[in-house]
């Protein structure tokens, strides 16, 4: 048996403005990966994350921190981004809009439902914004609050959430 | 790694043997908890050749990974690539896209952009060798295109990172791993392991 287990999958397929990803952390696990497969934004737009807590509320304290790198394969340029004590993790990844422009996420979490530890994420998106324009899209990023925490909350920077597969996995300790 | 119920657990009545019958089984496969979800399809082991190509891929997975070691017999820069098949073709045209970023271990960001490039990056040989994972979308689905997002490190020292793809909608069927450095050559050790995430 191979140690990455599925534990949700969620489909879009209609207009939303943010996706749930509620219920998923326990102390099952310390690491999970979330691939987000074809998301489809209305706008050309990046993605953004808060955590979910045990109690199913999605935590907007300022206690966001992140650190973003991307460079597009239409120009030698790579762009910093980053932000402290914000109220969201701004820069999970980008793509473009409508059906045909998705982004491909591999997301990292690292130790949600310990409460004797931050909350983590790395993330790594292909994203295609147009064509010819495709990006590279690495991000990490801490919530810096020891509250165990249940779930993510995604959701665009502008317009909605048109479709896209959420699979996430527990990785086995052992 | 555990065994049985995620999350709520239920009040159990009966003495469990922990041995799972058919039923269990069929009942745990058609959840996704059976075998978990990294599924093996293929171990390459190039050695004394340039490139190797993997076998017709399964259709049943729209993410593959890979991970790989590989060493070389000569040190070089950006020349781990890779090449699609289409339905069996080998496309050599100017069509792939890419962004790759490497931080060298003297601190400085170097970056290869392209949108007509005949291949793709998987980073490079400096040290003779390098080790890295890669993820590919939507391969097999001919409605959309083909990308894919890696993390390397060589053997000296030097991380590389980039995103891209096929921007074609076709069907890719098999991956062609290639040490552009000709006449040189994969050596003994190296491994391309091909996963694919179970899909339910």
């Amino acid at each position: 048996m191979s140690n990455i287990r599925l534990l949700k999958k969620t489909i879009v397929s209609s207009s939303v403005n943010s996706v749930n990803l509620d219920n998923i952390f326990s102390e099952d696990f310390d690491k999970y990966i979330i691939n987000i497969n074809n998301l489809h934004t209305s706008s050309a737009t990046y993605l953004h994350g808060r955590v979910i807590d045990f109690s199913g509320r999605s935590a907007n304290t300022a206690e966001y921190n992140y650190a973003t790198l991307y460079s597009p394969s239409t120009s030698t340029s790579a762009t910093e981004e980053r932000g402290v004590n914000k109220t969201e993790w701004e820069s999970l990844g980008y793509q473009g809009a409508g059906a045909d422009y998705n982004g491909m996420y591999n997301i990292t979490i690292s130790n949600p439902a310990d409460s004797t530890k931050y909350t983590f994420y790395q993330s790594h998106c292909v994203g295609v914004r147009s064509t010819p324009t495709v990006y590279l899209w690495k991000s990490v990023g801490m919530y810096s609050d020891f509250e165990a925490i249940g779930g993510l909350e995604l959701f665009p920077r502008a317009g909605t959430l048109d479709g896209g597969v959420f699979h996430v996995y527990g990785v086995g300790r052992n | 790694m555990p065994y049985g119920y995620l999350g709520e657990q239920p009040i159990q009545s009966k003495s469990n043997s922990g041995v799972f019958n058919t039923v269990d089984a069929l009942d745990l496969q058609s959840d996704g908890e059976w075998g978990g979800s990294l599924e093996h399809i293929e171990t390459l082991t190039p050695n004394g050749v340039n490139n190797i190509t993997c076998s017709v891929l399964p259709t049943n997975y729209n993410i593959i990974k890979i991970v790989y070691t590989v060493n070389v017999d000569s040190p070089a820069s950006n020349v781990f690539r890779l090449n699609f098949f289409e339905s069996g073709v080998e496309e050599t045209g100017n069509v792939y896209h890419y962004a790759q970023l490497s931080l060298q271990k003297t601190g400085s960001l170097a970056q290869s952009n392209t949108t007509s490039s005949d291949d793709l990056y998987l980073g490079n040989f400096n040290g003779n060798g390098s080790n890295g994972h890669a993820y590919f979308y939507n391969l097999s689905d001919n409605t959309k295109y083909s990308t894919y997002a890696y993390h390397v490190t060589d053997l000296d020292g030097t991380v590389y990172f980039g995103s891209g793809g096929l921007l074609q909608k076709s069907t890719v069927d098999q991956i062609k791993f290639r040490n552009a450095n000709a006449p040189k050559i994969f050596t003994s050790g190296s491994e391309i392991k091909i996963y694919g995430i179970k899909e339910l």
